[in-house]
């Protein structure tokens, strides 16, 4: 506070200017303006409140970079009774109020921000892994536990039936098969997707009804899949451009490992009688008697030796037995 | 002026021990030129009302601090000095020309003032008065420190916050302007 006023030294006689004392005698003639009485009440009713309130702390104002001189001046004093009007504390408090304004509003806009950065990154196309489409993938991938990615992606060998069938409905779940179970907005996008690429993919008229029992697996599958895509497009904008184009996106990383030709997958359909390692030894033998019957004797009789070595105790049929020991 | 012996100090120092008579012996002592500095220097009644509050609601909130170092004259109006120079800086409107005339002319006067007084007195009280509102505000303050409180250069300047051969000059150029003005 006065610590900062400089000591007062033995002061020399101040020199008068001139006409000093003529204007001053006339100075004095002024009107002798005073406070009011309301005024003085106030001020001096604060004094005395302020003595009876006693410890109440009182914190010094330092001297802000944007004030001159040596100004240390203490706040008023706030907590006391009927208190002095402080225009410059109702000044701080506007600038406060102010500053609660400001902040406010930056963030309702950091929210807005956020929100729109949210809602376009949902729109955007993943390369890698969204949740939704890693959730497709996971739902395709589940119940064909053997196939690999690579199975997936790229061809099988000829010489592993079982993979063979693991692609195949892989690609069935892509292609015919999946048209069969998508919901309207999936064929929507569907369509899109196939005008897009010009894959070309066989009617479905052309799936049998045998074939579908065959590939009982790969509508399974689909059943699991089809919640995972109506997932996602629960989550789509009622918008159907946009709609269209998104699945369009997300259905992509679904085209992308489909370079396999759609032949296999048809022929896959068309031959009931592959072997399928989830067959029970029951349905394995329908299918080797149907080789039989169809005049496949080398491949039914690979298949029943092969049947005979991994089920020793199954109790054959008497005809298929005869063929076990014809030489 | 030793401020040891400076009976305002010494009235300070008793209220901010905990005597209110000695605040109210204070406040009698200078609320009336206190007021008329912030009224002549601001020119508006409204804004001077806020600022004498201020600047004594300053002075009650800082006694348990205050120490005698400078004349609590000196010390007073500084505290009115700066409030007013901040409550300029947020460029609040002052009361112009006519405005702030009846704003000074509605005070009361003294009784042997009124209105039976000769014309010239009273023409040049007026002159004296519009050629001290028209001054720089800073002439201004150096001047009615000076008229008013009778302040010396190096107080003044403790006031403002200026050098003394600043408010010298301020003080100069305003008494030069003053007498020409009186002298019209």
């Amino acid at each position: 506070m006065t610590a900062q006023l400089p000591p007062q030294g033995p002061q020399e006689p101040d020199e008068h200017l001139p006409g000093e004392t003529e204007l001053t005698a006339l100075y004095r003639q002024l009107p002798q303006s005073e406070p009011s009485a309301a005024l003085d009440a106030a001020v001096l009713h604060a004094a005395a409140q302020a003595v009876v309130a006693g410890e109440q702390p009182v914190i010094e104002r330092r001297r802000s970079s944007r004030e001159p001189g040596n100004w240390v001046q203490p706040k008023p004093v706030s907590a006391e009774g009927p208190k002095l009007s402080d225009p410059s504390t109702a000044s701080h408090g506007r600038r406060k109020a102010g500053a609660r304004w400001l902040i406010a509003l930056s963030s309702a806009a950091t929210l807005m921000l956020a929100a729109g950065l949210a809602w376009h990154m949902r729109g955007m196309p993943s390369t890698t892994s969204t949740p939704d489409a890693a959730s497709y993938r996971a739902a395709v991938n589940s119940p064909v536990e053997v196939a690999p990615p690579a199975a997936v992606a790229a061809p099988p060998p000829p010489a592993a039936p079982a993979q063979l069938v693991t692609a195949q409905t892989a690609d069935h779940l892509v292609e015919p098969v999946a048209t069969l179970q998508q919901t309207p907005q999936m064929a929507s996008a569907k369509t899109a997707m196939k005008r897009h690429h010009a894959i070309p993919a066989p009617p479905v008229e052309e799936v049998s009804e045998t074939a579908a029992a065959a590939l009982r697996p790969v509508t399974e599958m689909t059943r699991v899949a089809q919640p995972a895509a109506e997932s996602y497009s629960s989550t789509a904008p009622v918008d159907t451009a946009s709609q269209a184009g998104r699945s369009e996106v997300a259905a992509a990383p679904m085209l992308m490992p489909s370079p396999v030709a759609p032949a296999p997958a048809i022929q896959a359909i068309e031959k009931p009688t592959a072997v399928n390692p989830s067959d029970t030894p029951a349905q394995e033998l329908g299918k080797i008697q149907q080789l039989f019957t169809q005049g496949h004797d080398d491949e039914a009789r690979q298949r029943l030796d092969a049947f005979h070595h991994a089920h020793p105790q199954w109790e054959l049929p008497a005809e298929l037995d005869a063929q076990l020991h014809k030489p | 002026m030793d401020v040891a012996v400076d009976p305002d100090a010494m009235l300070m120092l008793a209220y901010a021990r905990g005597d209110v008579a000695a605040f109210e012996t204070l406040y009698a002592r200078h609320r009336g030129m206190l007021y008329r500095f912030l009224l002549r220097s601001v020119r508006d009644p409204h804004r001077t009302d806020e600022l004498f509050q201020e600047t004594w609601s300053r002075v009650i909130s800082a006694r348990a601090r205050y120490q005698p170092q400078a004349k609590f004259s000196t010390w007073l109006l500084q505290i009115a000095h700066n409030l007013m120079i901040d409550g300029l800086r947020r460029q609040r409107p002052m009361a112009e020309g006519d405005e702030a005339e009846a704003a000074l002319a509605n005070v009361a006067m003294p009784e042997h003032e009124q209105p039976d007084h000769a014309l010239s007195e009273f023409e040049r009280r007026r002159n004296l008065q519009r050629a001290i509102e028209q001054l720089p505000d800073e002439q201004r303050t150096a001047v009615l420190l000076r008229l008013e409180h009778e302040l010396s250069l190096e107080e003044i300047a403790e006031v403002t916050g200026a050098g003394r051969e600043t408010v010298k000059s301020r003080l100069r150029y305003a008494m030069n302007r003053l007498r020409e003005v009186l002298a019209e």
